[in-house]
């Protein structure tokens, strides 16, 4: 098959059609444009992608791009429709009519035809456009500002290979074979979307703050697609702040009543002090924190000096859309062959996100300069589901306590039902459903347990938060001038660089 | 000295996670893989330390700080993966991860939850409170796959619980949707087809390396054995190219 007879229905293909076709327009409007040209680089970079996600079609985003930049897809002096002059070949391969084939007195001369916009449109898709735009939105501006001669044109419009890099950017990997597989022990959770999801992504190079996204490979297609989620770290993050707030309230306390770092421990995960015996395993002292606060037992972290791991295991929560269908399948309680047959039904991932556009207005009745500024939020739109996993490292072995602890920590992020940012503009608003197990036949755990042995520790914990008594009884000091391990001198007085300012409050 | 007495779960991990000798043969174990894994630039992707990990839990219910495990005592925690003698070092007969994979990175984030704490001011940009954005280098790969000569019933048992592979496990990377096992023909544990190291494989002198895997072998004293971090399991080692 050709390179051209491939191009209908691929995302080269769409890519094509549209960067020339915006070419077209600010070429036809060049003049119009005055001054304005110099910016339109930039202020097109940060326009394209909002303007195509927020779309219905891909007529509807070339009106409101054509709107964005103040002009109409139509030719100035006559008043026609602008024409996108393409290769005789891509034109049959497209299926566009000849019938404006043009002549040696055209702009573009023999072997191209003059297609109207509204068709060309037609023929792009903007699910594909979309994600293309995602991964570039400088190429396409680098594209439609090509000012260029006649002649240099036509080996312009001709040239095929400057969107190579699309197909080269979206590798494809062998299928597996998923079949007599094993699968992890792990506790699946699918979360409903009742409001946009907002997680910002790692790079922003514009006024919009842009979800976050990964590439992931679809194992049913081999094919690799960029798919917002929220990282396991960020869930993990809320969980933490959710269990050990919780557990500070059932005992009586608040996060300012106790020991900041303490406090940044049990939020936070505390940090390695210098000077803190680190060396040193003081496993008296673990066993009883873990007793005391079984939420720590699942997250760790440093607390007391003491470096610990925790139980929990915490996915990533990834759009279920048709390239995560394969993963997705637990959460949905389907099989792989069913996922398999219906992944059709589902989504796909660069169709999933919107665009919430938002400006912070300049008040006149402020002194000072004005500080209005456009800020767009991109979101997964409401009503996608994501597709959640958490496991406890004891697996089978895990304690009635821990799996209590669990339990009671999915009660309390169900109850929260937010997730991502900009929770107080109305983002995020989630439902999390059922938890349900991989593999193992066990029922889904539930809290009891947890709250009846929290309440049993509570004295103990309170006199241990606010310094009044310690966890264990502290061991045998080591002889004068020697470090806790035993090697060396220890370092009198020595305080982490950079320690909180200020006594506590 | 007196060696120190062994652990009572020890003995249980290895009456039931240890490879037996007579029933080990070549298998190949592939992870598909649900999101992007961590790696270490310097270090490539290695099964045994996970397999430890999930024997330590299979049997305790603890995690290895928990059992006392630490950077004092290097301790040989049994897995099903039989282990040959080179040059006077127990190695173990699997190889580093292959893949294809495209390079990733992704941020991991903290923040102090400062207007919590009972501090009057809480300084973000240094010390103990410090908030950071750090990068971390992934790969995004559909499939790892190892060689292995493994006790195949031992290591279907331990393989459900490994739930994820490579750094930042906890949150998010690494995880392991599918476990994958098949037998193989032939042993590649050690060494690939074109007998390049498939895995770090100790030397006794760059010469000696050179002689025996070619020229272009690369060398670095680097870890031969899990825990690889730790300072009793390195030695200079012949190391495997283009390994995930």
């Amino acid at each position: 098959m050709s390179e051209i007879a491939k191009l209908p229905g691929s995302p080269r293909g769409s890519a094509y059609l549209f960067a020339h076709m915006l070419r077209v327009i600010l070429l036809v409007h060049r003049a119009d444009l005055g001054d304005r040209i110099q910016h339109l680089p930039v202020e097109l970079a940060g326009c394209l992608v909002p303007l195509a996600a927020q779309a219905r079609s891909t007529v509807e985003f070339i009106g409101s791009l054509c709107e964005r930049i103040g002009v109409q897809p139509v030719v100035p002096r006559s008043g026609n429709p602008v024409s996108v002059a393409l290769p005789q070949e891509i034109v049959d391969a497209f299926g566009f009519a000849r019938g404006q084939e043009q002549t040696e007195g055209h702009v573009l001369g023999v072997g191209f035809c003059a297609v109207p916009w509204i068709d060309v449109a037609a023929q792009i898709d903007l699910v594909q456009l979309r994600g293309v735009l995602q991964r570039s939105t400088h190429f396409f501006v680098s594209v439609a500002m090509q000012f260029v001669d006649a002649e240099s044109r036509r080996a312009f419009v001709a040239d095929l290979s400057l969107f190579g890099w699309i197909e080269a950017a979206a590798p494809r990997f062998p299928v597996p074979d998923l079949s007599r597989a094993i699968a992890p022990r792990r506790w699946h959770v699918l979360i409903t979307l009742l409001s946009p999801l907002s997680h910002g992504g790692d790079q922003s190079g514009s006024n919009v703050a842009s979800i976050r996204r990964e590439p992931r490979v679809d194992m049913f297609t081999g094919e690799v697609a960029d798919v917002p989620f929220v990282s396991g770290a960020a869930v993990r993050g809320l969980a933490r702040d959710l269990v050990m707030v919780d557990w500070l309230a059932r005992i009586g306390l608040s996060t300012r009543d106790i020991r900041p770092e303490v406090a940044h421990a049990l939020l936070a995960g505390g940090s390695i002090d210098a000077g803190a015996a680190m060396g040193v395993t003081d496993n008296a002292l673990r066993d009883a924190i873990r007793e005391v606060c079984p939420a720590w037992d699942l997250f760790g972290g440093v607390i007391e000096g003491q470096l610990m791991e925790g139980q929990l295991i915490v996915g990533d929560a990834v759009l279920v859309c048709r390239e995560t269908a394969w993963s997705a399948a637990p959460a949905l309680g389907w099989t792989l062959d069913e996922a398999r047959e219906r992944r059709p039904e589902l989504p796909e991932a660069a169709a999933a996100t919107v665009e919430r556009l938002g400006t912070r207005h300049h008040h006149d009745d402020i002194p000072g300069p004005s500080t209005q500024m456009i800020l767009h939020t991109q979101a997964i739109a409401a009503g996608h589901q994501l597709a959640w996993s958490v496991a406890l490292r004891a697996g089978p072995l895990a304690t009635p306590l821990q799996r209590a602890a669990l339990a009671h920590l999915l009660g309390l992020l169900a109850e929260h039902g937010r997730l991502g940012a900009k929770a107080q503009t109305g983002f995020g608003a989630v439902a999390f459903g059922e938890p349900q197990s991989s593999c193992d036949r066990s029922p889904c755990p539930v809290p009891i347990h947890y709250l009846a042995h929290v309440a049993a520790q509570a004295e103990r914990a309170r006199a241990w938060l606010t310094g009044q008594a310690p966890l264990v009884a502290p061991a045998p000091a080591p002889a004068e001038g020697e470090a806790p391990n035993g090697k060396g001198k220890a370092k009198p007085g020595r305080k982490a660089k950079g320690a909180a300012d200020g006594a506590a409050a | 000295m007196a060696p120190r007495p062994e652990p009572a779960w020890l003995e249980t991990c290895r009456a039931r996670f240890g490879a037996r000798e007579h029933v080990s043969r070549p298998h190949v174990v592939e992870a598909v893989l649900s999101a992007p894994v961590a790696i270490d630039p310097q270090h490539p992707i290695m099964l045994e330390g996970a397999l430890q990990c999930a024997a330590i839990a299979a049997v305790t219910g603890r995690t290895p700080d928990e059992v006392g495990l630490g950077p004092g005592v290097f301790v040989d925690i049994p897995i099903p993966i039989a282990d040959q003698v080179r040059h006077g070092r127990r190695v173990a007969r699997c190889s580093a991860a292959e893949c294809d994979a495209i390079a990733g990175e992704r941020y991991v984030r903290r923040r102090p939850r400062s207007e919590r704490y009972a501090l009057s001011q809480v300084r973000e940009t240094l010390g103990e409170y410090k908030a950071w954005s750090l990068p971390v280098p992934t790969r995004i790969a559909a499939v790892l796959r190892w060689h292995v000569v493994a006790d195949p019933e031992r290591l279907y048992a331990l393989l459900p619980d490994v739930l994820a592979i490579g750094r930042s496990r906890q949150g998010g990377l690494g995880h392991v949707a599918l476990w994958r096992m098949m037998p193989a023909k032939v042993d590649r544990s050690w060494r690939r087809e074109d007998g390049s190291p498939a895995r770090p494989l100790p030397v006794t002198s760059p010469a000696a390396a050179r002689a025996e895997f070619g020229p272009g072998v690369q060398l670095a004293e680097v870890g031969y054995r899990a825990p690889y971090w730790h300072n009793e399991a390195r030695a200079l080692c012949a190391l495997p190219g283009g390994a995930a």
